[in-house]
């Protein structure tokens, strides 16, 4: 069904995931291929292909008309894989799939509801050209698709614009409408958490390779700013995004908080450097505290997964629970739309607090908005 | 109540429980792949553990407590019966647990006879793994809990009471406790009792009725074989989709479902909106007195979905618009002019009546984002987003009331009364000394009977009445 030219584009494809396969079944498989001499233009064209991904250039398209094209992608992704950085396979998924984008915007939909359903399993209906859309009402008309409901939400909420909620699209009978566009992006979007989520044993890899490996993690620690975690104080607290700020003020009055609510704060102060005796004194103010209890919750949420803890419910979690004041429209804070996650308001809030910034107009000059709030 | 009267009254309830497990092993629904379901269960007595550990004095000393040894106990338990030690860790619940087959659960019932039972939503591979992480999590059922909890039933204010725990000030009242403080003493803390009718079930049952027709099986296409539902055995009922195409959505999915039902998040377009972008294929309904709503009645207006339920939305909010409490500017207005907004949304097609003098459309669009919100379904949204949380087992029996966990089809839900078709125990009296104290226990009806409302007295009471208030926590066996 693909072309040549097109398994090279959409390295996702099953068309493309079986020619690389046979050249090469597993990554072990792999690296020992790579390190043969005469197949030397794989290495150097992925270790380029990850330099631009790194430097947010768009992925060049390597048709040297040679069967062995196909193998610079996972060669790329081996790479990564092996120099292990979470930024750099950030940087990697969005390279790869921006360039995915761009291709697809130029495919006709056929092409995209095979993509999607050979490649994702997806279940699509193609609603026929703008003609055969007539008898629909005039806002369905200009989508070209549905798609399972079970599909889009795959990856819409990781999309931030109103119009990717469930509850602002129109579903029928399992299906949901969207535009040729739209279903461009959340294919685009689905191999973007292909990348971040996959989880892979490197093996040892040929020489030339790993030559490649050191000389992109020396470009690495240059590129990539590593931050360091903010230490708990007093003045931390002024660091609190608005609903952890309110949770926590009604914990230390007293007032009696819900189990989501309790939950939000012990595992926010937990993860941001308070001890545990410290946020059971958080605690302490609430009419039902028992001590016992309370020490057996906050150990519990401290200790989860081998002393990592609990997260702290995301954004959406707290808007889900009645918990955000910005989306109830009880506060606001402008930082709030440039992060997903209380814990990010934090640390980007409490860098500006130690730095003396109160001037915030950077956010929208230097950050790009994640959510809809006002 | 004395320690041994506690020791009694839970060994009592234990045993009746017991008797129905062992003649009524057929009712016990056997979840699908039980083998990977974690089951967890709330005894009658209790497990403690008396921690070995170092403490600190108030003066500062450090020394170590504990004997390490643990046990279980019917009665209540301060401390360490060999050491005497208070750091005791108590519960009366056992998590983990695993069965690999239906007799070895329904032995287990018989053996334990539990207050609650519950299992996995979740399909682990090794359920009975301490960790979550452990566990390694292969997909869950999608459900819903809607409890009248939830609801704000106007009922709660004839049947629920609170009482505030300052000893010298034993404030009480009816409905909800003070969200701030008592109105008497000023005090924060407030034992609080919450009660059950017919009219929040009534609730309880519309909002899953709602859930289950109109969101799951005409939005979301969910066969109808695939959706099974239940009473909880006390003030709600579940809804489980078991279909596996949904079993690996995540947490984030998940959420969007609950948003999607509760109707929150809902976003309007401007009419501008529509005219200005040329390339317009936003989803977004367009709420504008310039253009009709969406409706199921134009085949060319038709927007299946949440659009076409606007209008309705609205008329059902505005019609009860003089109970709303916001304090938008629009209120007052919306209320002078209720009846000519409800015709102009009850026209076909549905318009927003330029005659409601001093609405325009961002307040249209306001007031539709309130309808959609006050439309959506009541369901409690972490049970649905929560991966890992577990449910009750259907076809045992609630602790909390003695009543069945029923399970229902879509018919039966309709004629289904939870105080006459979830009654467990039936036959012979109990003598009971109820402890109405200063609010009184409101009446209530089983089997059609009405009882109550009671005070401190002693009565006796046939079976299901009688258990029902022990299991409430409002009486005492005599």
């Amino acid at each position: 069904m693909l072309t040549r030219i097109q398994m090279l584009q959409y390295p996702f494809s099953v068309e493309a995931r079986r020619a690389s396969q046979k050249f090469a079944r597993d990554l072990r498989d792999l690296s020992k291929f790579l390190g043969e001499s005469n197949n030397r233009y794989i290495v150097e064209e992925a270790g380029e292909r990850v330099l631009n991904a790194l430097d947010r250039k768009p992925i060049r398209l390597v048709n040297t008309n040679d069967e062995r094209d196909v193998l610079i992608y996972p060669t790329a992704r081996l790479i990564v894989e092996k120099i292990g950085n979470v930024r750099l396979r950030s940087y990697q998924a969005v390279a790869e799939s921006k360039s995915v984008r761009s291709y697809l915007s130029r495919e006709k939909y056929e092409i995209l509801e095979y993509l999607a359903e050979s490649a994702f399993g997806w279940e699509l209906e193609w609603q026929g050209e703008i003609l055969e859309r007539s008898h629909l009402s005039s806002i369905l008309q200009p989508f070209e698709f549905k798609i399972a409901f079970q599909n889009f939400l795959q990856v819409a909420p990781k999309f931030h614009h109103d119009k990717w909620k469930l509850v602002n699209r129109h579903v029928d009978a399992g299906m949901v409408y969207i535009a040729k566009k739209e279903l461009e992006r959340l294919i685009s979007g689905k191999f973007n958490d292909l990348i971040l989520e996959s989880t892979s044993d490197v093996p040892t890899l040929p020489t030339r390779l790993t030559e490649i490996v050191q000389s992109i993690e020396t470009e690495l620690t240059t590129k990539i700013r590593s931050t360091k975690p903010i230490e708990f104080s007093d003045e931390s607290k002024g660091a609190f995004p608005p609903c952890i700020s309110i949770i926590y003020a009604e914990s230390v009055a007293g007032k009696n908080l819900s189990h989501e609510a309790r939950f939000a704060l012990a595992a926010f102060l937990l993860k941001i450097g308070m001890s545990e005796k410290e946020v059971m004194g958080v605690f302490k103010a609430a009419p039902d505290y028992v001590r016992s209890l309370a020490e057996y919750q906050v150990r519990h949420i401290s200790s989860k997964s081998a002393g990592e803890g609990y997260t702290p419910p995301a954004c959406d979690k707290m808007q889900g629970n009645h918990l955000c004041p910005v989306y109830l429209g009880e506060a606001w804070d402008d930082l709030c739309e440039y992060v997903l996650h209380p814990l990010d308001f934090y640390q980007t809030r409490a860098w500006e607090l130690s730095k003396n910034i109160d001037d915030h107009s950077w956010y929208s000059r230097k950050r790009e908005k994640k959510q809809k709030l006002s | 109540m004395s320690s041994n009267h506690i020791q009694r009254q839970r060994k009592f309830l234990q045993l009746t429980f017991q008797d129905y497990y062992i003649e009524n092993a057929d009712l016990v629904d056997i979840p699908a792949k039980l083998h990977n379901r974690e089951f967890g269960m709330q005894l009658f007595s209790l497990t403690w553990r008396c921690d070995r550990k170092i403490i600190e004095s108030d003066s500062g000393e450090q020394k170590e407590v504990g004997c390490g040894r643990s046990g279980t106990s019917y009665a209540r338990i301060l401390k360490c019966p060999f050491c005497d030690s208070k750091q005791l860790q108590i519960t009366d619940w056992v998590r983990h647990l695993g069965f690999r087959t239906r007799d070895a659960l329904l032995h287990e019932l018989v053996q334990s006879a539990p207050h609650s039972v519950y299992h996995s939503a979740a399909l682990y591979e090794t359920p009975v793994a301490r960790f979550m992480h452990e566990k390694n999590w292969r997909g869950a059922e999608l459900i819903f809990d809607i409890d009248a909890d939830h609801l704000d039933s106007k009922c709660t204010e004839r049947h629920d009471s609170w009482i505030c725990n300052d000893a010298d000030c034993e404030e009480s009242g009816m409905g909800p406790p003070p969200s701030d403080e008592c109105p008497s003493c000023k005090g924060k803390s407030f034992s609080s009792r919450k009660w059950v009718c017919d009219d929040c079930l009534q609730d309880a049952k519309d909002n899953t009725l709602k859930l289950y027709d109109v969101f799951l099986s005409e939005d979301f296409g969910i066969d109808p074989e695939k959706i099974v539902l239940n009473y909880s055995g006390h003030r709600g009922y579940h809804v489980r989709v078991q279909d596996s195409k949904i079993f690996s959505l995540d947490s984030s999915a998940r959420t969007e479902i609950v948003h999607y039902i509760e109707g929150t998040g809902f976003t309007t377009a401007s009419f501008r909106s529509t005219v200005e972008q040329d390339d317009y294929k936003n989803p977004l309904v367009v709420i504008s007195e310039k253009v009709p709503l969406p409706t199921s009645a134009v085949e060319k207006l038709s927007v299946p979905g949440w659009a076409n339920r606007v209008s309705q939305a609205m008329v059902e909010f505005i019609s009860d618009i003089d109970s709303y409490h916001g304090s938008e500017r629009w209120v007052k207005v919306l209320k002078e002019n209720k009846q000519e907004a409800i015709h102009g949304l009850k026209r076909t097609p549905p318009i927003l009546s330029p005659r409601v003098k001093g609405i325009g459309d961002k307040f249209w669009q306001e007031i539709s984002i309130r309808a959609v919100q006050s439309y959506g379904a009541s369901i409690d949204g972490p049970v649905t987003y929560d991966l890992k949380r577990v449910i009750r087992l259907i076809g045992s029996i609630n602790g909390k009331t003695g009543f069945k966990v029923n399970r229902l089809n879509r018919e039966e839900i309709d004629s289904f009364n939870p105080f006459v078709d979830a009654i467990a125990f039936r036959g012979g009296t109990l003598k009971v000394h109820t402890l109405g104290g200063l609010v009184k226990i409101p009446a209530f009806k089983i089997d059609a009977e009405e009882y109550g409302p009671y005070g401190d007295e002693i009565v006796e009471l046939p079976k299901p009445a009688a258990l029902f208030l022990l299991c409430k926590g409002v009486a005492n066996l005599e």
